[in-house]
C-alpha cells in the first residue's frame, strides 16, 4: 500500500477540545475578587483615601458613615484606608513566601525526583524532619530568634512552605520520570537537566498552579496568626491580623465591627484562592493536561 | 537453545555488531543476568527481527543499545565505536545515529507539548539547523498533514497518527539504525499494516538498517531480512527469514512458527505433530542448567541438562543453538 494516508478525516474530530465545559462563574468570580485585592494592595497610596494612620476627630466605633465608609477604629483611623493598606502585608506574605517556597522547594524537587537516589534520599529526610515540627511553633520560633520585619516573615514562612511543597513537586516528578517519553528523550541524547526542564516540568506546571494558590491560601492564614499575636509587622502599619486583633483587645473595649471587616477580608481572600485551586485541579484533571 | 557462541556473527564490516553482551538488573535477590553472552549483528541496509516471547530479554536488549540500560560486559561495536565504553561526549554524537521507535505510540510522545516541539526536540539536542520546511517534509514522509498535525498536541491523535508522529521525530536526524521495540503492537491489525509499510518505505528511502523487536512471528516475517530468536536472554536460531520460518531447526523456534495461525497457505499443513509450548518462560533468577529452553523442550535429553548448545552452522546464513536441531528437507 502507499504511503500517502495523511489521515485527514481522522484529524478533525479528534481536534476538537475536549474543554467545552468552561471553569463556572464562581472560579470568575474568585478571580476577579483576588486579582482585586491584589491591584488595591499595589496601587493603594495612588488611591483618594486617607491616609491609614492619621487619625480624625470623629467618635471612635462611630460605625460606618459618609466620611468613613467603615467607620473609624479606636483611636479615630479610617477602618476602610488600613484594611487596603492591610492587604499589601498579607499579599505580599502570601505571593511572595510562596513563591520563594516554589522556586527552591520545585527545584530541589525536580532535582530530587529525577534519578538520584542518594540525594533523593538526603533531601527527603530533611524534608520529613522540618515538616515534622509543629508550622506554629517553628514560625514562632524563628520570629523569636530574629525580629518581625516582613522579610522575616516573609522568608520564615517560605522556608516551612518549601519541603511541603518539595514533597508535592518531587511526587509529581517521579511519576512523570518513568513515563516513556522521557526514556525517548534520554535515547535521543537529552542532558539530565534538559529532560527536567523540557520533558518534565511542562508536565508538572498543573500542579504547581494549584499547590501555588493553595499555599498562598496557606500563606495568608499564617501571616494572620502571627499578625493576632503581635509578631507580624510592627504597629502602628496596618494589617488584617493586626486589626483583628485590636478589635478584639481593645483598650477601651471590644469592637466587633473592627474585628469583623478584615476576617472577612481574609476569609473571603483565603476562600478565593482555595476555590481557585480546587477548580484548576478538577480542570487539569479531567484530562485537559497541561496549561 | 539458548547458546553461546560466535559462529553466527558476519566477517564483513557490519554496522552494529553486539558481542558477547551481558546486562544486569539488580533485584532485592542479588543480580539477575538478563542478557548472558548474547551476540549478534546488524548489516548495512538490512532489517534483523528480533523475536522471543514476553519477558526474554528483547527491550533490555533494544535499551542496552540506546544507552538507557548498562551493560555489564561484552561490547556493542557501532561503525566500530564500543558503545559500552563510550564516554559522554561521544555518547551522545551515537545516539544521533540510533534512533528508537518505542511499544506505546501515546505515552511515546510528551502530553504537554505541542507536535512542532516534539518533533523539533531531536534537532536542538543535537543543535541541527531546522526550519518549517524540513519539518513539514518529515511529515509528509510519514503520511501526516503538518498543517493539521503541528500545533496539536499528542492527545488529540490516535494511536496510529502517535506511532507516524514519533517516526517522524526518529526520522528528523536521519539515523543509520532505528530500533523498533514492538512498534505496532499496541496498534489495532489494520493500522498495523499501514505503519509496517511506512517503515519499509522509509527504510527503503532513508537507506538505514533496522533492529525490530516483536513478539509476533508474522510482523517479524513481513518486515525482516534476517530474524533472530531469543530465548531466556540467550539467542536461540539466526538466519535468514525464509530460513528460519521455513526451515525452523530450533524447537523453540519451531514452536513459535507452529503457534501462528496460518490461514493463507493450506499447504503448509505438515504431517509432523506441531510443537505446542506449555508453562511459562523459567524465572531469570535460576535459569536451567545446561540447555535453558529444555525444560520445555519435547526432544530434550540428558546430555541438555549437562552441556550448554554452542551455536553452530546448519545451513547458509543459518545458524542455531541446540543439541538435536530439527532437521527439514527441502
Amino acid at each position: 500500500m502507499t504511503l500517502t494516508v495523511t489521515e485527514k478525516p481522522n484529524a478533525t474530530p479528534v481536534a476538537k477540545r475536549s474543554s467545552s465545559k468552561g471553569l463556572g462563574w464562581f472560579f470568575w468570580a474568585c478571580t476577579f475578587w483576588v486579582l482585586a485585592v491584589i491591584i488595591l494592595a499595589i496601587i493603594a497610596p495612588l488611591l483618594p483615601i486617607d491616609n491609614p494612620n492619621k487619625t480624625f476627630v470623629c467618635q471612635p466605633f462611630s460605625g460606618p458613615s459618609g466620611s468613613h465608609l467603615l467607620g473609624c477604629d479606636d483611636l479615630g483611623r479610617d477602618i476602610l484606608s488600613r484594611i487596603i493598606f492591610g492587604s499589601r502585608v498579607s499579599m505580599f506574605v502570601g505571593i511572595v513566601s510562596i513563591g520563594i517556597g516554589l522556586i527552591i522547594g520545585g527545584f530541589l524537587g525536580l532535582i530530587s525526583g529525577y534519578n538520584n537516589k542518594k540525594l533523593d534520599t538526603v533531601m527527603n529526610t530533611i524534608a520529613n524532619i522540618i515538616i515534622s515540627f509543629p508550622t506554629l511553633i517553628l514560625l514562632l520560633a524563628i520570629v523569636a530568634v530574629f525580629n518581625h520585619s516582613l522579610i522575616v516573615i516573609t522568608l520564615s514562612i517560605s522556608f516551612i512552605s518549601i519541603p511541603l511543597l518539595f514533597r508535592v513537586i518531587r511526587s509529581a516528578t517521579i511519576s512523570v520520570a518513568n513515563k516513556e517519553f522521557v526514556q525517548a528523550a534520554r535515547t535521543m541524547g537529552s542532558s539530565r537537566i534538559r529532560i527536567v526542564f523540557v520533558e518534565i516540568l511542562p508536565n508538572i506546571t498543573p500542579i504547581i498552579v494549584v499547590y501555588g494558590c493553595l499555599g498562598i491560601g496557606s500563606a495568608i492564614i499564617a501571616e494572620g496568626t502571627l499578625a493576632f499575636l503581635g509578631l507580624s509587622v510592627s504597629l502602628p502599619t496596618p494589617s488584617w491580623g493586626n486589626m483583628i486583633a485590636e478589635g478584639a483587645q481593645s483598650f477601651l473595649r471590644r469592637d466587633f465591627l473592627l474585628t469583623l471587616w478584615p476576617s472577612i477580608m481574609i476569609i473571603m481572600t483565603v476562600v478565593c484562592f482555595n476555590f481557585i485551586s480546587q477548580r484548576l485541579e478538577g480542570k487539569f484533571n479531567s484530562g485537559d493536561g497541561a496549561i | 537453545m539458548a547458546g553461546s557462541g560466535n559462529a553466527h556473527l558476519r566477517q564483513a564490516a557490519e554496522l552494529l555488531k553486539i558481542q558477547n553482551l551481558k546486562v544486569e538488573f539488580a533485584t532485592p535477590k542479588g543480580k539477575t543476568e538478563i542478557i548472558s553472552d548474547f551476540s549478534i549483528d546488524v548489516g548495512d541496509s538490512e532489517v534483523l527481527g528480533v523475536v522471543g516471547e514476553s519477558g526474554c530479554g528483547k527491550s533490555t536488549l533494544a535499551k542496552t543499545i540506546v544507552q538507557i540500560n548498562k551493560a555489564k560486559s561484552g561490547s556493542i561495536l557501532f561503525e566500530g565505536n564500543d558503545i559500552v565504553a563510550l564516554s559522554k561526549t561521544q555518547a551522545k554524537l551515537i545516539s544521533k545515529e540510533i534512533q528508537m521507535i518505542f511499544q506505546d505510540p501515546i505515552s511515546s510522545l510528551n502530553p504537554a507539548k505541542k507536535i512542532r516541539n516534539i518533533i523539533s526536540e531531536p534537532l536542538k539536542i543535537h543543535k541541527v539547523a531546522f526550519d518549517e520546511r524540513s519539518i513539514n517534509e518529515t511529515l509528509s514522509k510519514v503520511g501526516l498533514d503538518a498543517n493539521i498535525v503541528l500545533d496539536r498536541k499528542p492527545r488529540q491523535f490516535s494511536g496510529g497518527q502517535c506511532q507516524r508522529i514519533s517516526i517522524a521525530r526518529a526520522l528528523g536526524l536521519s539515523p543509520k539504525l532505528l530500533i523498533c521495540d514492538e512498534p505496532v503492537s499496541a496498534l489495532d491489525v489494520s493500522i498495523q499494516a499501514q505503519i509496517l509499510n511506512l517503515l519499509i518505505d522509509i527504510k527503503d528511502e532513508f537507506k538505514m538498517s533496522m533492529l525490530f523487536i516483536s513478539h509476533d512471528l508474522s510482523v517479524i516475517k513481513y518486515i525482516a531480512d534476517r530474524i533472530a530468536v531469543m530465548y531466556l536472554g540467550k539467542l536461540c536460531e539466526v538466519g535468514s527469514t525464509d530460513q528460519v520460518i521455513l526451515k525452523s531447526s530450533h524447537p523453540y523456534t519451531q514452536a513459535l512458527v507452529d503457534s501462528v495461525l496460518d490461514v493463507n497457505s493450506g499447504s503448509s499443513i505438515k504431517t509432523r505433530h506441531k510443537i505446542e509450548l506449555k508453562g511459562e518462560i523459567p524465572s531469570f533468577t535460576k535459569p536451567p542448567s545446561g540447555c535453558r529452553f529444555r525444560l520445555r523442550c519435547p526432544f530434550a535429553q540428558p546430555i541438555c541438562e549437562q552441556d550448554e548448545p554452542q551455536i553452530r552452522k546448519v545451513g547458509e546464513d543459518h545458524f542455531v543453538a541446540c543439541h538435536f536441531p530439527i532437521m527439514q528437507n527441502g
